[in-house]
């Protein structure tokens, strides 16, 4: 959900692990809260669904309104305004810059994939050939070349040109929402519950070599946790390990019987995953959140009823010192995430210090 | 071949216009080559529209006589629209019903304004229509309409929100004045009436009667009885009408009072020729004014002298009802309106010779004057009053950015207007009457004796001249009158910068002066006094200074239209004038407050001794020398704001300055030339760097810290109560405005409130008044001097006006002034709010529909302690039914929230964003926000405590302004030694986290030296970063075509309190 929709709402400080169903309300002092000042920038029109840090001092950002916005955020202001698409823009990824130039890329429904300039708000190019809506887009490492997927999966260069297209045959192969690199340039494409591998070919051609065991319910995520682990999440709350080489499922967190809840809420629910120091895997949980380690199988901390509603996304703010979340209730938590993994991780507390340090550099702080 | 032609063209285009009519002549060979138009020539737009009737713009006042219908009553100037038939012009512009909207009893009926075009004429007018009450009129009503008639027809739309706003300015002159009379008339014959009344009932009980005469009798009482009735319905509906203005009424009160005293003195004065009319009576009963509508002290409208003790006549029962006669001629003008229609005529005129040029030129003045404003870096207050200018930079500060340059004709014709002000005129006009020969009555020939005359009063009024000050006094009067040196464009320059200097110190002085008159000394903050001598020394050279100047405020003072002249005078600086008065602002501004603030003199003051302390400069200067060595440069500054004193002592205190600072910048004199006795001291602020301001301040912290005398300025306050206050009080607000006039004539968007209307409002008028600056009512600003500069392209966007929003500080009966004062003295606790809006927190008054006037009051006074972002909107008031969300809460500094009934303030404003506000709740009567600690705004609650003290808008005003601009000092000198601080560059090349330990170590330094609290630390590095803000603003301007960064929402997590409010 949106990012800049988001309302600041309070620190939470010293954590205790309770179970109670209530949830932490912060008055007005908030000694531990970093910021202080916040910066407004209005011009999308419709619900931003997107938002991906370019540098230190610009993001571009993506909404309902099929527009997307290039922001200064050291002070605030809209650099450029990338507009053409005709339908919301489902995914943006930047491409690997090469003389000095930002180039970006998006995915929209309207079955256009377009190539920006990011610095001068140019549309350079427009890829038409997907031929259906683009629901997800994948940068692909080492190769200069990135993947398209939706009803078809994609293939092209950076320059724009298409290289190959697989099209599903059976339905729960046609929705490709999520893609992931592993190694030996193998790709885990994510459509609803079903999880598929293929293979790219030394030719670049794409071909499925493998249907994983599905999902109870639709993924909801799926990210990398080392060179050989990944990770997927569900709807029902499953997060699932798998390896790389075997591609077999070694480990699941976070199973839950009735995963529906009342009227079908699913309070269970993944929404994003985050991986910590390639071991440690951060997850927001309904309404709550939790962090396993991957090494062991255990569940370090599951905080339930860390905000009225569903968490949207979870990251690290102020260089590792905070767990920031932001959920649809409008407001984003900083959790002091030093404490958390202390009391967590007892007697091991240079290790928790280290992950902090090393992720956090890696984080982006958002500016709302 | 093509040269050719075009000579042809030409011989043939002028062959043309001389003979309209005649044909192009046929036989030329090259005829069809000719262009088949005439060219226009745009100088000359009225002749265009074959306008012979119209040669210059005229204003024109009609009235719908009930004798004669329609008919012209006076024309601006008086010879103005002579080919015009004004007789037809006046039934056409008369032709409407305005007034139909009454349905029954009184009630003021609203002005209409109309933009009309008269295509058979060539005549373009606007309207206005006014009624005015006049007894012996059918329905007590006189409906009047004052138009503007111009050939031009682009002139009535392109100024049509001037002329609209200065006709209404006018209109508001008038019907106060005429309201007065019309009162007085009423109550007059209310008396007559029970006079009547009780002389019947008696001539009945001696007398036995019939039964027929008895019912006559009764019917005659029943209808005494229903006409006493409506006449008391008139007056109880008129009074608050009167009484809301009580601006206006301090206003002519004032000038009442001026004329009695200048009646007392005319004995001494030497000319005293044109006040022998006076009664000798008048000056024995001081409640006979006619300026001023209030119970007790004047309950009667004695403008023309009505006897005190005049016996009530006996009224004529059949002419009562039904039977009236409307035969008699009525009254003029004059006679309805008194001060209304001299003050408003006058006005008219002045507008009239503003707007009477071409367009172009109004244009061009305008775009000329916009080129002069330095806004970048500086901070500004609600309404555009300036706090300080933070010009930071030597490239701001550039000398040589404008060429003055010199229109002669505009500069005589400005000159050769009609002199305002003095009372002799008014005088005049009271004997005559003369309507059409109202222009006639200030002629330029007798302006001179009649500034011999000012002088000499002038000289009884202050009887404490000291011997130099009276030795140019003379040739002050003269020169300011129309005077044979005109043609001497040097001389001119001179004139206008001392004016203009003047006119600027008495806005500061004028409180000091107050306080002199009447010693009350009132201790704000009795625990921070200094020591009683220590106060007494100080204060004995700056009394000296005020005196000199009280003169000039006294001379002034006399002026009626005093804020028109200062417009003239600030429009009329140059760029370095400009500068010169922002910078004066800095520079002195921790002078200025504390000069005002030492007010209690000691009592054994005596002028006598004050003479000689004035002449003898050396004492001056030991005294402030023997005091304090920082308060040297402050004292010798007020020396240098006083144009018109000793030079030597000047120069002595200057150079005394000099040698005690040497860190002090070189000062620059500008000595004007002496001619004719007089000096002009014109000191050039540029080339005293800020960064004195942080020397002084140094110096300050070793010898006495800053704040000992910062606060002094709080200990002592003083203010009179005396008579002389209210003409003082109205310049001091006129100078005040000059200043900020002067920078902030153009403000980059003048629209700093936006104004939601709430969809069921009655008060549609009233609302707009209230809120949105635009239409505000404004005074006449000629900028006769047209100014070049050389960065006019560089503001393309900005809007062009003619008149300053600022003027509404002055005029209307919602004014600020009594607004600000109404709610500073009904509410408490206002400083936790103001607190709020000094640090960014946006402030919500939040309240029901029925609570709307309340939260419009709270609103408008409020607005004068948001600081101006270039940015935004920071005030608005909302109609609101769903819930505030965060991103509606940044868009605000001040907003008002009327809720409907339905919602519960909790619901609209949530406990979430309750956190970043400050809820000022009318409904409820509590302020929720962040608790104030500090010293910086005890201001407020001490005006709330002294309500008695405060009881006009003229001392309550400046007193604000000065807290405010002691409080963007501070911001000021924080600024400049903090943020932008050479020494930053000793850690410029550290990570941001040291950068910003180290920035915050030196700021807490900075504020712990400067002795200010917790709260106070935070207002001034809000202030700070406001002018931070602005300066990434103007340097985006200038670079980037995108959008303007966003204004960061600082949100504090603090506890919150709750007050009552």
């Amino acid at each position: 959900m949106s990012m800049l929709k988001r309302l600041w709402s309070s620190t939470e400080k010293n954590e205790k692990r309770n179970k109670e169903d209530h949830v932490e309300e912060i008055k007005e002092v908030q000694p531990y809260n970093p910021f202080t000042e916040l910066l407004f920038l209005e011009h999308h029109k419709d619900i931003v669904n997107l938002l991906i840090k370019i540098d230190s001092k610009r993001c571009v950002t993506a909404a309902d309104d099929c527009l997307a916005i290039v922001w200064d955020i050291q002070f605030g202001y809209r650099l450029v305004t990338l507009c053409g698409h005709s339908r919301p823009i489902t995914h943006m990824m930047q491409l690997p810059s090469h003389s000095h130039t930002h180039r970006l890329v998006t995915s929209s429904s309207d079955k256009q994939i377009r190539i920006w300039d990011l610095d001068t708000g140019d549309c350079l190019d427009v890829l038409t050939e997907h031929q259906t809506s683009v629901r997800c887009l994948l940068l692909l490492e080492n190769t200069k070349s990135f993947c398209s997927g939706g009803e078809n999966l994609c293939l092209w260069s950076n320059k724009g040109t298409l290289l190959t297209t697989w099209t599903g045959q059976a339905e729960e192969e046609k929705n490709i929402n999520f893609m992931l690199q592993i190694k030996n340039a193998r790709l885990i494409t994510a459509s609803e519950k079903n999880l598929a591998v293929f293979v790219i070919g030394a030719d670049g051609a794409l071909s499925l070599i493998k249907q994983l065991p599905p999902h109870r319910e639709p993924v909801k995520s799926l990210i990398n946790i080392q060179e050989d682990v990944f990770a997927s999440a569900s709807l029902d709350g499953t997060i699932k390990l798998w390896r790389t080489d075997s591609l077999l499922s070694h480990r699941s967190f976070n199973v839950v019987s009735e995963p529906e809840g009342p009227n079908k809420t699913f309070p269970y629910s993944v929404q994003c995953m985050m991986c910590l120091h390639e071991r440690y895997l951060c997850a927001a949980i309904g309404t709550g959140f939790a962090i396993y380690d991957t090494d062991i199988g255990e569940e370090i901390l599951h905080k339930t009823n860390a905000h009225h509603s569903k968490i949207n996304h979870i990251t690290f703010a102020c260089d590792g010192l905070f767990l920031c979340t932001g959920a649809v209730d409008g407001s984003i938590r900083l959790w002091s995430c030093e404490d958390i993994i202390r009391d967590s991780l007892v007697g091991s507390r240079g290790e928790a210090a280290k992950i902090l340090h090393q992720t956090g550099s890696n984080t982006s702080r958002h500016i709302l | 071949m093509f040269s050719a032609d075009a000579g042809a063209v030409h011989i043939l285009h002028t062959r043309t216009r001389q003979e309209p009519t005649s044909p192009v002549t046929s036989s030329d060979t090259f005829s069809y080559l000719f262009p088949k138009f005439s060219l226009p020539s745009p100088w000359q737009q009225a002749n265009n529209h074959d306008n012979t009737w119209i040669d210059e713009d005229f204003i024109l006042i009609a009235e719908f006589s009930e004798q004669e219908g329609p008919r012209p009553v006076m024309v601006i100037p008086k010879d103005g629209g002579q080919n015009f038939d004004q007789n037809e012009f006046s039934i056409k512009i008369l032709a409407v019903d305005h007034q139909s909207s009454i349905v029954e009893g009184c009630e003021a009926t609203e002005d209409a304004q109309v933009a009309m075009s008269d295509s058979d004429r060539g005549a373009h007018a606007f309207v206005h229509h006014i009624v005015l009450n006049d007894i012996q009129a059918r329905g007590y009503v006189r409906p009047f309409c004052m138009t503007y008639v111009t050939a031009d027809p682009l002139k009535i739309m392109k100024c049509y929100g001037e002329i609209s706003s200065q006709m209404k300015q006018v209109a508001r002159l008038m019907k106060y004045g005429n309201r007065l009379v019309f009162m007085r008339d009423l109550e007059k014959y209310l008396e007559d009436l029970s006079y009547t009344k009780a002389h019947l009932l008696i001539s009945q009980s001696r007398s036995q009667m019939t039964s027929q005469a008895d019912s006559d009798l009764h019917h005659t009482l029943n209808m005494i009885r229903q006409c006493m009735e409506e006449v008391t319905d008139i007056v109880t509906s008129l009074k608050p009408l009167i009484q809301g203005d009580s601006d206006l009424a301090e206003r002519f009160h004032g000038y009442e009072s001026i004329l009695g005293k200048g009646k007392a003195d005319s004995s001494t004065s030497l000319d005293c020729g044109s006040l022998k009319d006076f009664d000798p009576s008048l000056q024995e009963d001081e409640n006979e004014k006619s300026g001023s509508y209030c119970e007790g002290a004047a309950p009667e409208f004695s403008l023309y002298r009505k006897v005190k003790n005049e016996k009530p006549k006996l009224v004529d029962v059949s002419s009562i009802r039904g039977k009236r006669r409307f035969d008699r001629s009525l009254r003029g003008l004059h006679e309805l309106c008194s001060w209304g229609a001299k003050e408003g005529l006058q006005r008219l005129r002045t507008f009239r010779e503003f707007l009477k040029r071409d367009l172009a030129s109004i244009y061009t003045d305008e775009l000329d004057v916009a080129a002069l404003d330095p806004y970048e870096g500086l901070l500004r207050f609600g309404y555009n009053t300036v706090g300080a200018n933070f010009l930071a930079f030597q490239s701001c500060c550039g000398e040589s950015v404008c060429v003055r340059r010199m229109v002669p004709d505009l500069d005589q014709t400005e000159d050769t207007l009609p002199v305002l002000g003095s009372l002799e005129s008014f005088k005049s006009v009271v004997t005559s009457f003369h309507s059409l020969e109202e222009d006639s009555m200030l002629s330029a020939t007798s302006s001179l004796t009649e500034r011999a005359a000012d002088i000499g009063r002038v000289r009884s009024l202050t009887s404490h001249s000291c011997a130099t000050r009276n030795s140019s006094d003379p040739n002050l009067a003269i020169r300011n009158s129309s005077d044979p040196n005109l043609d001497d464009p040097g001389f001119m320059f001179d004139q206008f910068d001392q004016e203009d200097s003047l006119a600027v110190d008495t806005s500061d002085q004028d409180p000091s002066d107050i306080g002199q008159k009447d010693k009350t000394s009132v201790g704000l903050n009795s625990s921070k006094r200094g020591t009683a001598n220590d106060l007494a020394q100080a204060s004995d050279p700056e009394e000296v200074k005020f005196r000199a100047n009280s003169n000039s405020s006294e001379f002034y003072s006399i002026d009626i239209d005093r804020d028109l002249k200062c417009m003239a005078k600030g429009c009329k600086c140059n760029k370095n004038e400009v500068k010169h008065s922002c910078n004066r602002k800095i520079y002195g501004k921790s002078a200025v407050p504390i000069e005002n603030a030492r007010t209690s003199y000691p009592q054994d003051c005596t002028n006598g001794k004050l003479d000689n302390i004035m002449c003898d400069a050396e004492q001056v200067s030991k005294g402030s020398v023997h005091t304090k060595q920082s308060e040297n440069v402050r004292i010798t500054e007020s020396n240098e704001r006083t144009p018109d004193s000793d030079f030597e002592k000047l120069k002595d205190s200057c150079e005394n300055k000099d040698d005690r600072n040497d860190n002090v910048g070189p000062v620059m004199w500008d000595l004007g030339q002496e001619k004719h006795g007089e000096r002009c001291i014109n000191i050039d602020y540029n080339s005293v760097t800020p960064n004195v301001s942080l020397d002084e301040d140094i110096s300050n912290d070793k010898d006495n810290p800053t704040e000992d005398q910062e606060t002094k300025y709080k200990t002592e306050m003083s203010y009179s109560e005396s008579e002389s206050v209210p003409k003082l009080n109205n310049l001091s607000t006129c100078c005040d405005k000059v200043e900020s006039e002067i920078e902030n004539q153009k403000t980059p968007e003048p629209e700093n409130l936006t104004h939601v209307q709430y969809p069921n409002s009655s008060a549609d008028d009233d609302l707009e008044e209230t809120l949105v600056p635009n239409g505000l009512p404004s005074s006449y600003q000629p900028p006769n001097i047209a100014r070049q500069s050389l960065n006019v392209a560089r503001q393309p966007n900005r809007s062009w006006k003619f008149f300053s929003p600022f003027k509404r500080m002055q005029d209307g009966e919602h004014s600020i002034g009594q607004v600000l004062m109404r709610v500073l003295s009904c509410y408490g606790n206002l400083q936790h709010v103001v607190n709020s809006l000094l640090l960014g927190r946006p402030v919500v008054v939040m309240g029901t529909k029925k609570q709307e006037a309340t939260i419009r009051d709270i609103l408008t006074a409020l607005t004068l302690f948001v600081p101006v972002t270039t940015r935004e909107s920071p005030v608005n008031l909302l109609c609101v039914i769903r819930q505030l969300k965060m991103t509606d809460v940044h868009k605000f500094q001040l907003c008002g929230v009327i809720r409907s009934e339905k919602h519960s303030g909790d619901y609209i404003l949530p406990q979430s964003i309750r956190r970043y506000v400050t809820v000022v709740d009318v409904d409820r009567c509590l302020i929720q926000g962040h608790s104030y600690q500090g010293t910086m705004l005890a201001f407020l609650p001490s005006i709330h405590a002294r309500k008695k003290i405060f009881k006009s808008e003229h001392i309550l005003f400046p007193y604000i302004q000065l807290c405010l601009e002691e409080i963007s000092m501070k911001a000021f000198s924080f600024y400049h030694c903090i943020t932008a601080k050479d020494g930053m560059q000793d850690i410029r090349e550290a990570n941001v986290l040291k950068r910003s330990a180290m920035l915050e170590l030196s700021a807490d330094k900075f504020l712990n030296r400067a002795g200010l609290l917790n709260s106070d630390c935070r207002i001034i590095k809000h202030l700070a970063e406001l002018v931070k803000v602005q300066q990434i603003d103007e340097e985006f301007n200038c670079k980037y075509l995108t959008d303007a960064p966003a204004y960061p929402f600082s949100a504090l997590y603090q506890p919150t309190q709750v007050f009552k409010l």
